[in-house]
């Protein structure tokens, strides 16, 4: 059968058309995200392509920044660490770490505090260090320097990390921004590992009141975590019942009175400085004549929360070793581990660190052998 | 008498004179001071004892009073917990009142009071500095309370007086050049207190200022009670010693100086007295606020202007109220309130309700 020559240039045109389809469909395969977008800006005489992508923050803003990230900016000092967890501190321009990390921070990079010269409450500083993407504690959302920033067109991504999956969002989300996922997939198979473990193991044992305490920096007070805090979840995965998960959320001021009401059997003492440790707040309540009749400390429960720059208890990058930590205080018959080789082998794992690096780190509090 | 008192209402200076001399010398209206005197010294004092027996049974964990006997962990709550808070906020409150009633008879200015001649700023400010520099130290926090609570006072005081002069009558100026200085004073130390907020460490200072500030008994022990006892004793007894120089001091300094007495030397006493008890009260609990200023406006209600009444009223209503105000701070909530927080709320509406009926009765 022989195709006349129109017949011959429309088969062509299809042919071409889906060669192309399929070109442009495979070079669609390649890039990483599909919500990644291209555009190109003229600077000068240079045409130059920018790819941007588009991510929910934790107030479920879409916020667009430019791909991958070589430069941002933390106002929240949670972050620096989850940045450093990514292997991603290169991009990191300013802002210092939370309750001491900053310690912790400069073992793994001398220069850290070469960055705590920039004033992360400055706009016109933090825009002086060109930021792709600012990273604010979400509770700040109404601070005028967000607005400001936006109106500079510096993207504003706001972090929640009160909780267990909004750690593993913020971690994928920062993956996909710094182009790490590989890593941010694996931290996060890797943390579900270990909580899976910590389950596994306390899962037929009774569960115990538990109280955690945070020393408020002022003699004999102490407040503590309420309803949604990470404190109350952190025991209850370990195998415990916190016993101030009925207070309304934040950090609660109890007396001594109303724990002589829960009357727990464990304590666990945290303080988020080096100069005050956990285990110094911990003789200062059980020489203190008030407490003396409190299950725990008749029965010598009360345990310092160890503290290796970062105190374990909170949702950072090794969240995972305060919550084995936790189990093992709350169930030392069934979690038998040494919590010091746990931390070196997970120092590895999470951040990559040399035996040099390793042998730097001071780790205080009690329970840890 | 009668006569007297009918010119009196005339609001002239010789009489205003003449009925201050008596009042000060105990020889007025004998048959309606005894009435007050009674009042003053069964009535405040009942108050007090009913507030203090009651605290010591109201809390987050209840127990039966005789209960004490048999159950250790009441018994401990009771003697070692609740006994010396109580006892540091009732001395607390009576150091508050009775430098608010000895400021206000100092400067002759109703509206004086620790905190508005910005010695309680000054006092925050020491404990904050005190905190940023030198950590979990609670006496150096004190000391520094202290001594900065006296310097904001010595402030307001010198810059008072080059004020003077700027309005119609040397009382008029005086009295309200006195409180702009402590506004200015105050405003001068919050300022310190807000940079120190700006510049601590976020995590753990400013944690622990900002605690401090909001105002707390909580982990009073004996061992605090006995650091403090003794500043607020000699507060409480010194001030209450003071009561008929008060009452001379209250006719003016012109008027003082012809009675014989040495006013600069008494008002340096008076300041050094009150500023002590505030700054301790200030560097135990943190910021109390409205205690000083409320509860003789409260008492002279009851009482008068006769200062040999008016103080221990005062001593007893500062007393009272801040027992109150701490019970439902640390009772009503299984978190404990801000007692800055309960201050407030208890103290503003008296206030303004004493000040509404003073401006009907005009």
């Amino acid at each position: 059968m022989k195709l006349n020559k129109n017949m011959k240039k429309t088969l062509k045109t299809i042919i071409l058309t889906m060669f192309l389809c399929v070109i442009l469909t495979m070079s669609g395969c390649t890039t990483t995200q599909t919500d990644t977008t291209d555009n190109t800006s003229v600077k000068g005489n240079e045409i130059t392509k920018i790819s941007t992508i588009s991510l929910l923050d934790g107030l479920n803003n879409n916020v667009t920044v430019n791909y991958p990230c070589n430069s941002v900016v933390s106002t929240y000092g949670m972050v620096p660490a989850v940045i450093y967890s990514l292997d991603a501190q290169d991009t990191l321009k300013a802002g210092k770490g939370i309750m001491g990390s900053d310690e912790f921070l400069r073992i793994l990079n001398p220069n850290f505090d070469d960055m705590a010269q920039v004033n992360t409450e400055n706009v016109e500083e933090i825009k002086k260090t060109n930021p792709d993407v600012v990273f604010a504690p979400y509770w700040n959302e109404k601070n005028g320097i967000y607005t400001q920033l936006n109106s500079l067109d510096v993207p504003v991504f706001f972090v929640d990390i009160e909780t267990v999956p909004n750690y593993y969002k913020l971690l994928s989300n920062m993956g996909k921004m710094f182009n790490k996922s590989e890593k941010s997939d694996y931290l996060i198979d890797y943390y579900k590992g270990k909580i899976q473990y910590i389950q596994d193991t306390v899962k037929d044992s009774e569960k115990p009141k538990v109280l955690v305490l945070a020393h408020s920096a002022k003699k004999n007070s102490f407040w503590t975590p309420g309803g949604d805090f990470w404190g109350n979840e952190m025991v209850d995965i370990a195998g415990g019942v916190s016993v101030s998960k009925d207070l309304e959320t934040g950090k609660m001021p109890v007396n001594v009175e109303q724990i002589s009401n829960w009357n727990p059997d464990k304590i666990i003492i945290i303080t988020y400085t080096r100069d005050f440790s956990s285990i110094d707040a911990k003789n200062q309540l059980m020489n203190d004549e008030g407490w003396k009749e409190i299950n725990a400390v008749k029965n010598g429960e009360v345990y310092g929360m160890p503290n290796d720059g970062d105190s374990w208890d909170v949702l950072s990058p090794k969240f995972t070793l305060g919550l084995m930590w936790t189990a093992k205080v709350i169930h030392p018959e069934v979690m038998n581990v040494s919590l010091k080789d746990e931390a070196m082998q997970q120092y590895v794992d999470v951040y990559d660190m040399t035996p040099e690096q390793i042998s730097k780190v001071k780790i205080v509090g009690d329970a840890i052998n | 008498m009668e006569k007297m008192k009918k010119l009196s209402t005339k609001n002239s200076k010789e009489f205003k004179f003449i009925n201050y001399l008596l009042i000060a010398l105990n020889l007025g209206g004998k048959s309606e001071n005894t009435k007050k005197i009674n009042y003053t010294l069964t009535l405040f004092p009942l108050i007090f004892i009913i507030s203090f027996i009651l605290s010591l049974f109201i809390g987050r964990l209840w127990f039966e009073p005789n209960s004490i006997f048999t159950d250790s962990l009441a018994k401990n709550i009771l003697l070692n917990v609740r006994l010396p808070r109580l006892i540091a906020v009732s001395l607390s409150g009576a150091c508050l009142a009775l430098s608010g009633v000895a400021l206000q008879n100092l400067f002759k200015n109703y509206l004086a009071g620790p905190n508005i001649l910005g010695v309680t700023s000054g006092s925050a400010f020491g404990a904050v500095l005190a905190i940023l520099l030198i950590s979990y130290n609670p006496y150096a926090i004190q000391i520094s309370a202290f001594l900065s609570g006296i310097v904001a006072m010595a402030l307001t005081y010198t810059v008072g007086k080059k004020l003077n002069g700027s309005l119609r009558t040397e009382s008029e100026s005086s009295i309200i050049n006195l409180v702009l200085a402590g506004i200015a004073v105050s405003a001068l130390f919050s300022a310190g207190v807000g940079l120190i907020k700006y510049v601590a460490n976020p995590t753990d200072k400013l944690q622990a200022i900002t605690y401090w500030l909001l105002g707390s008994f909580t982990g009073i022990r004996w061992d605090d009670v006995y650091i403090t006892v003794i500043p607020l004793i000699i507060c409480i007894i010194g001030l209450n010693l003071l009561k008929w120089q008060f009452n001379i001091l209250s006719m003016g300094e012109e008027n003082a100086k012809s009675l014989g007495l040495n006013v600069k030397k008494y008002s340096v006493i008076i300041i050094l007295l009150a500023t002590l008890g505030t700054s301790s009260a200030t560097a135990m609990a943190g910021m109390v606020q409205w205690i000083g200023l409320v509860s003789p406006h409260i008492a002279r209600l009851v009482v008068g202007v006769d200062n040999r009444r008016l103080i221990p009223a005062s001593m007893f209503t500062g007393a009272s109220l801040l027992l109150i105000c701490d019970t439902i701070a640390r009772s009503l909530t299984p978190s404990e309130l801000p007692l800055s927080v309960m201050t407030s709320i208890i103290g503003v509406p008296i206030l303004l309700k004493i000040l509404i009926r003073n401006q009907n009765k005009l």
